[in-house]
């Protein structure tokens, strides 16, 4: 007898599948590519502001020269959120799926599924991003995207007690309002182009310290959403401007370009809260520092909990997954952003 | 040169009566670039160009006269006329029917 295939259909029938983990690789913490880490134990984070000095003057001879002295600015408190993750098994589901010698999915693809520090990384991810969708308002309801937890307020305010992207933003002497929102002509917001990009820089230009002094301070950072045409878009301004030529000229190839180049930063397209394609903004690379620009203050890194057996219970199985960060920014002066729509001042 | 990014370009036409005429709706969170508006009116009188509210343009026409609005030669991309996230492309004439096509993309 020839055995076929056809006479071992029950024993070769498919009964042993393969487990395919639906699971994103390993979770970059993107947030860190715009904010600047403080570690920081205490629960509550202080921060202040102070001015330098004013410009010197000059006086006659004889003349007595004005005082001047740094000007206290604003402050800013930082409390500590706590990000958790937390997984229950029932006893039969643990032991047949992970536990039994015929358990139904491997070692490899269980520490797929049941990783918690991914968990967590996506929700300060989109907790990072949503900071900077939602900065034009004072305040937004943060929840996690698939709703397996609960709301939490979020506070979009600077030191100033204004909201991240205004255009009156008070200055430390009293001295005139500043803006870290783009407008281009009379289009507040503007999409992104090279038109819109030089609009950012020259408004950027003109900010002041606290003292009414120039900034001094380039844009020399994007960030947009992945795969967007914003994204998709400024590859193509970026590497134009970086062969020499003008990416939006009439005259074609015979100009050369108007500023100078930039970095592309491309966060995950988490949407709902988080970015929309048309949403864009710049910042000045060194000014992501613990004294300007965004904040990730962390008291704790995220930790997983020993595995516990709820043993006077019902003796589920429970993981639990840690973390105590917050986020934010005191000052966005290193900072220009538009929502894409043309209208959001 | 690339001036500006969108989605493919598409073509419709329409038969705007006098009135105010939705030619394109309004899309959430993608901008409305029109590189294309081409048509002639049945009897003469004005022709308001609108995104949403905003009046773009209005043109006085004849009686068959044709009028065609594009692009900027050397402008690559860059709309005649453009919509922000929430604009509907709209066309008001007034007394006659305007009977043409637009060709526009979108900015997502």
């Amino acid at each position: 007898m020839t055995g076929t295939i056809n006479d071992y259909a029950v024993i070769v029938n498919n009964v042993l599948k393969h487990v395919a983990p639906k699971v994103s690789p390993t979770v970059r913490a993107e947030y860190l590519d715009f904010m600047y880490k403080v570690d920081n134990n205490e629960r509550i984070y202080t921060d202040i502001g102070v001015t330098g000095l004013g410009m010197a003057e000059i006086i006659p001879d004889g003349g007595i020269g004005a005082s001047d002295a740094p000007i206290q600015g604003y402050t800013k408190n930082y409390v500590q959120m706590h990000f958790t993750k937390k997984v229950r098994l029932t006893f039969q589901s643990n032991f047949f799926l992970f536990e039994s010698a015929a358990a139904k999915i491997k070692s490899s693809v269980k520490s797929k599924v049941l990783e918690g520090k991914n968990a967590i990384e996506h929700a300060k991810n989109y907790l990072a991003q949503s900071l900077l969708a939602n900065g034009h308002a004072t305040s937004f309801t943060w929840t996690p995207i698939n709703n397996v937890g609960v709301n939490t307020p979020v506070s979009t305010l600077g030191a100033d007690a204004v909201e991240f992207w205004s255009a009156v933003h008070p200055r430390e002497d009293g001295g005139p309002t500043w803006t870290n929102v783009v407008t281009d002509n009379a289009t507040p917001s503007p999409q992104f182009t090279y038109s819109a990009l030089l609009a950012a820089r020259r408004i950027h230009s003109l900010k002041k310290d606290g003292r009414g002094n120039p900034l001094i301070s380039n844009l020399d950072t994007l960030v947009c959403r992945r795969g967007s045409a914003t994204a998709q878009f400024a590859k193509t301004i970026k590497s134009t401007i970086e062969k020499g030529l003008a990416p939006q000229q009439t005259n074609l190839f015979n100009n050369a370009p108007a500023t100078d180049t930039f970095s592309v930063v491309e966060l995950s397209p988490y949407e709902n809260l988080g970015m929309t394609g048309l949403m864009w903004g710049m910042f000045d690379s060194n000014m992501k520092s613990q004294d300007f620009g965004f904040l990730y203050i962390e008291a704790l890194p995220t930790r997983a909990e020993p595995a516990i057996v709820d043993l006077l219970g019902n003796q589920d199985l429970v993981l639990n997954f840690n973390s105590l960060a917050v986020m934010g920014a005191s000052d966005l002066r290193g900072w220009m952003w538009s929502v894409g729509d043309g209208a959001t001042t | 040169m690339l001036q500006d990014v969108h989605s493919a370009k598409n073509s419709i036409g329409f038969t705007a009566a006098p009135g105010t005429d939705t030619i394109i709706a309004a899309v959430p969170g993608a901008w409305i670039y029109v590189h294309e508006l081409m048509g002639d009116m049945s009897q003469a009188g004005t022709l308001a160009v609108k995104a949403g509210s905003r009046t773009l343009a209005t043109f006085s026409l004849d009686a068959g006269q044709g009028l065609t609005e594009s692009d900027e030669p050397g402008n690559d991309n860059v709309a005649r006329f453009t919509c922000a996230p929430g604009e509907a492309f709209i066309l008001v004439p007034v007394t006659g029917t305007f009977t043409g096509t637009v060709d526009y993309s979108l900015r997502y």
